[in-house]
């Protein structure tokens, strides 16, 4: 029965071997039915194991081998949501990717193996068992990042490799350390043999090697969750991936590395560190929507909304109550259905016009009506208005930082931009009906080229992989997993007392924590209230000197030596930080 | 004395990594602070005891064995890496004619717009 856990992660890797063996078949689907049926069944694996995590957590020593020496896999209830989360996002673009119908074996690969990382890190409980599986993810990653291979996926993969290879250099180091003081590698004997060092958890003071490895390990992991020193990889990388793959990405990968963090802070006993998250994430999601607003480019507006709303997620993370926990875990749940929906969306947009520009994208709602349902699905709930799942999370986080001093009502503004910038992007469906008079008030001033005939969508499209077909008109394949993850969406913020109660399950019961009123009078003016300022910071961006700010905002963007720079300050400032508040 | 030689080497490599410019040498930076973590584990594996780790006649005086099996992942893993960011470096300077990380950065900034 525990045997499943591991066939979580051999599946996937078992159908990659069958992709392989489709560049020696040609004439076989070998690639595309083997994917899809490791999935399926890693889905019902999934399935199966819900009945048995309602007692305990499933332990699984690998090979047989002992807890002393061998690796330890832990399924827990975080575990299990984490899967379902990477499951339902990879089977979507999955799809998707059979509807557009370009990529070769070797996406279907990579994508695979992918997968298998994600489940592995989701369930080790041997440090340097995860950094493997890190790894695993992050060549994975950054394989498929610069699949198209055009010049900015290119570098943003480059940039992506050796940020990331420089934290794990980090995350080694902090193994390092811990294996020096305890003498195991396991997160389950670290953390029993952790307090009678360090005196009681949180109250005596932390040495300073023991707080430099604790930062060390968060920030190997921290990086791939992109909060604030640490996020300027993530536009890059997710704005020029595939469109699956940026829903990957932002659906399921940076969440699995969110997981991973929590972990190694409880079982690091970091509790004063966790409580950083609070402010972290507060000025992670209001950087990341300010950064939005300003952009161009459909893909990077996109995003920029994941460091966002990773903000949100690590702001209730940050709240430490078993119920902004709960919060925390809705939030992850919802951001990865409506943000790969969005990706997903857009991207059917970007093939069906071979554009990606919100300068020259406008009124598509006549061409791509069956796209335009979806994306307005996820853009409500990221707005979060009811009653989709975003309004849901939002108002739970809400409530979760209820006794927080000035988190909730910078949530709020960030709330607030969030509606602006998507009022903003969904111009390109809207409009198209006549073309702007020369005098009127410019919503992209740019938009006209100096020439002045640009035939408004070109028909042009963006370098193809080699062997890459004309791109069909989308079809129903690439239709299937858009209604699906807006029904998702749709049916998280329905109900939201039974979810969360699963939710609270879950994690291991924290009580009957007595859920507020979701859909209250107050709660729904308050969100649409957000709805009608974000229209008018919208108008504001739009005018003039809105523009020139926004132009100014752009610049903002950091460039890859300062990242690197970032990198280790913001690793010297954490460490110091933690040690000082441990004291 | 040796493990401050290794610190030495893995805050070099450290600083390869940072400081220079170019994509090549960002990736060589990227091996010796490798080299130098590997030789970190390694040098704190062989403090206790002198013989190789076989457990035979009720030897104890073996190195501690876990960190050598470790590093001998870390190296594949560090291989696997240098190769590919090597492959994207190569891709690069085709696509971008230029090592220099800045200046491939205003050139994709540019071909954007």
């Amino acid at each position: 029965m525990t045997d499943r856990v591991v066939l979580l992660i051999v599946t996937p890797l078992v159908a990659a071997f069958f992709c392989l063996l489709e560049k020696l078949f040609p004439r076989l689907p070998l690639a595309r039915s083997s994917s899809l049926a490791a999935v399926l069944l890693d889905l019902s694996l999934l399935a199966g194991l819900l009945p048995v995590l309602r007692h305990a957590p499933v332990v699984y020593p690998v090979g047989g081998w002992g807890n002393t020496v061998g690796i330890v896999l832990r399924f827990d209830g975080l575990a299990w949501l984490g899967s379902l989360v990477v499951l339902v996002v990879v089977l979507s673009s999955l799809l998707f990717s059979f509807g557009e119908g370009r990529y070769d074996p070797g996406f279907y690969f990579f994508l695979l193996v992918l997968l298998a990382g994600m489940e592995g890190a989701l369930q080790t409980d041997d440090l340097f068992n995860l950094f493997v599986f890190l790894e695993i993810i992050g060549l994975a990653t950054y394989t498929l990042i610069a699949y198209a291979q055009s010049g900015p996926a290119l570098l943003a993969s480059f940039k992506y490799l050796v940020l990331s290879s420089a934290a794990v250099g980090f995350y080694l180091l902090g193994v390092f350390i811990f294996y020096q003081a305890t003498g195991s590698l396991s997160l389950e004997r670290i953390s029993t043999s952790l307090p009678a060092r360090t005196g009681a958890p949180g109250a005596a003071g932390i040495s300073p090697s023991l707080a430099l490895g604790t930062v060390a390990l968060v920030i190997g992991v921290g990086v791939r969750t992109a909060f604030l020193p640490f996020h300027a990889w993530l536009p890059e990388a997710h704005g020029t991936a595939p469109h699956p793959i940026s829903a990957v990405l932002s659906g399921a990968m940076i969440k699995v590395a969110f997981i991973v963090l929590w972990r190694i802070l409880y079982a690091l006993r970091a509790a004063p560190l966790s409580r950083l998250f609070l402010w972290i994430g507060a000025a992670t999601a209001i950087w990341g929507v300010i950064l939005a607003l300003a952009q161009l480019d459909s893909k990077r507006l996109l995003a920029y909304h994941s460091v966002s709303q990773m903000g949100y997620i690590l702001a209730a993370f940050g709240g430490g109550t078993a119920f902004s926990l709960t919060a925390s875990m809705y939030h992850l749940a919802s951001h990865a259905l409506f943000k790969s929906l969005l990706f997903l969306s857009v991207g059917s947009v970007i093939l069906a016009t071979g554009e990606a520009s919100l300068r020259r994208l406008r009124g598509l709602w006549r061409r791509l009506p069956l796209v335009l349902l979806p994306f307005a699905a996820a853009s409500l709930s990221i707005a979060g208005l009811p009653p989709w799942n975003g309004f849901v999370s939002k108002k739970l986080i809400d409530a979760g930082l209820a006794g927080q001093p000035a988190a909730p009502a910078l949530l709020w503004g960030v709330s607030v931009a969030t509606a602006a910038s998507f009022i903003k992007l969904s111009g390109i469906f809207r409009g198209g009906l006549r073309r702007p008079r020369p005098g009127a008030w410019p919503l992209f001033p740019r938009a006209r080229p100096p020439s002045a005939q640009r035939p408004a969508p070109s028909p042009e499209l963006p370098p193809r992989p080699p062997g890459g077909r004309e791109p069909p008109q989308p079809g129903a394949l690439q239709y299937l997993p858009l209604y699906l993850l807006a029904a998702l969406c749709l049916a998280t913020g329905l109900f939201p007392g039974f979810w969360a109660e699963a939710l609270l399950d879950l994690a291991g019961g924290g009580g009957p924590a007595s859920l507020p009123p979701i859909y209250t009078p107050a709660a729904v003016a308050e969100s649409l209230l957000a709805a009608l300022l974000g229209l008018g910071l919208f108008l504001f961006v739009m005018s003039p000197p809105g523009q020139a700010a926004m132009g100014f905002v752009r610049r903002l963007h950091l460039g890859f030596q300062a990242t690197m720079y970032f990198l280790v300050a913001g690793f010297a400032a954490l460490s110091a930080l933690y040690w000082w508040l441990s004291r | 004395m040796a493990g401050y030689l290794i610190v030495a080497l893995l805050l070099l490599g450290a600083w390869g990594v940072l400081a220079k410019r170019n994509l090549v040498k960002k990736i060589i930076g990227l091996n010796i602070m490798d080299s130098g973590i590997i030789l970190l584990f390694i040098y704190r594996g062989s403090l206790w005891g002198g013989s190789a780790p076989i457990l035979v006649d009720g030897r104890t005086d073996i190195v501690d064995p876990v960190p050598q099996a470790l590093m001998l992942t870390a190296i594949v893993v560090g291989v696997c890496l240098t190769t590919l960011g090597l492959a994207l470096a190569y891709r690069i300077h085709r696509r971008y004619g230029t090592l220099d990380i800045r200046e491939a950065e205003r050139r994709a900034e540019a071909d954007h717009d």
